[in-house]
């Protein structure tokens, strides 16, 4: 019974996941691909912004601005969207 | 410069844990004097918090980040020796410590961007693989290779965080010639892996195979030429059938 009781809280549990998820991915595709790839490598990838300017031969201080620039303009979209 | 102007532009790098150790504590220290910093920080805390909600990105398990970075300088040190023919039997190196990835890096006879790239394209496979391995579930095997040479076994381990092949009694290939690994899906042509391997002096070899198994059918080994081969140019010499 436990279980049954379950499921149906779990389905509603996903769907408002993956609504936000596809909230958090919209305002990632808005930012400019230099600001999204900055994020994307020092998030997912892990990197500092030392090796990451090193990488794309930019200077530390444009990626540095890239990571900030691009999380304010998240932080915008998302507080449009209005997420948690 | 004040103090301030100075860490104007570090909040980003802060909430997304990219500053060095150094800086991160320097910031932090900037932080307490600083309020207009700490609103910054807790703005754009606001969304990098959010990330980890982003579909498809999964962020892929510490372990297998390593295996990505060793693969990466793997792949750039088999570059660096197809571009310098007479030293082409320098060893593939092992996963280094990250923090050294982009000094060495920086060595290497070729553009660094092409570094980027491929670090890149690299994340993307982990990515992709951790999603597949992280939805699947757990479902650690390990299966037997047939081999031709009657000296040597083989295995292959599919984890949570990829495979790997653990072979004994493997021959030292001929000169100019390494084990490689080649996925094979039904109907296909084998698929080339970045799986390039020696054995050490006791016959013994380990090697990470990264890609999607997704379909795979058989996972096979034979010896191509040092910097591998897009077909299969000898017989496979191990043989694993996964379905």
């Amino acid at each position: 019974v436990a279980e049954r009781l379950e499921a149906p809280d779990r389905v509603e549990e996903d769907v408002a996941r993956s609504d936000e998820a596809a909230i958090v991915r919209n305002a990632m595709d808005i930012l400019p691909a230099d600001q999204l790839k900055v994020i994307e490598l020092a998030y997912f990838g892990g990197f500092t912004h030392v090796e990451i300017a090193e990488m794309l031969e930019a200077p530390v201080g444009t990626v540095k601005g890239r990571m900030r620039l691009g999380l304010k303009k998240m932080r915008e979209v998302l507080a449009q969207g209005a997420v948690g | 410069m004040t103090d301030h102007e100075r860490w104007k532009d570090a909040a980003g790098g802060y909430v997304l844990n990219a500053l060095t150790d150094d800086e991160r504590t320097a910031y932090e220290a900037h932080l307490a004097t600083c309020p207009e910093c700490r609103a910054e920080v807790s703005d754009l805390r606001f969304a990098a918090d959010a990330l980890p909600l982003s579909p498809p990105p999964v962020v892929p398990p510490p372990a297998l980040k390593a295996r990505i970075m060793a693969e990466v300088e793997r792949e750039a040190a088999l570059l660096a020796s197809a571009a310098k023919p007479d030293r082409a039997a320098a060893p593939a190196e092992p996963a280094r410590r990250r923090r050294r990835f982009a000094g060495g890096a920086a060595a290497l006879p070729f553009p660094r961007a092409s570094i980027a790239a491929l670090a890149c394209a690299m994340l993307l496979l982990g990515v992709v693989l951790g999603g597949v391995l992280l939805g699947g579930g757990s479902d650690a095997r390990t299966i037997p290779f047939q081999s031709s040479l009657p000296q040597a076994a083989a295995q292959l381990e599919v984890s949570d965080d990829g495979a790997t092949l653990v072979a004994k009694g493997l021959p030292v290939p001929p000169e100019g010639k390494t084990y490689m690994v080649w996925l094979a899906r039904p109907g296909q042509a084998p698929e080339p892996t970045s799986a390039l391997f020696t054995p050490n002096r006791d016959g013994s070899a380990t090697a990470g195979v990264a890609g999607d198994l997704k379909g795979v059918e058989t996972v096979l080994v034979n010896t191509e030429p040092v910097g591998g081969s897009t077909t299969p140019t000898s017989a496979p010499i191990l043989t694993a059938e996964l379905t």
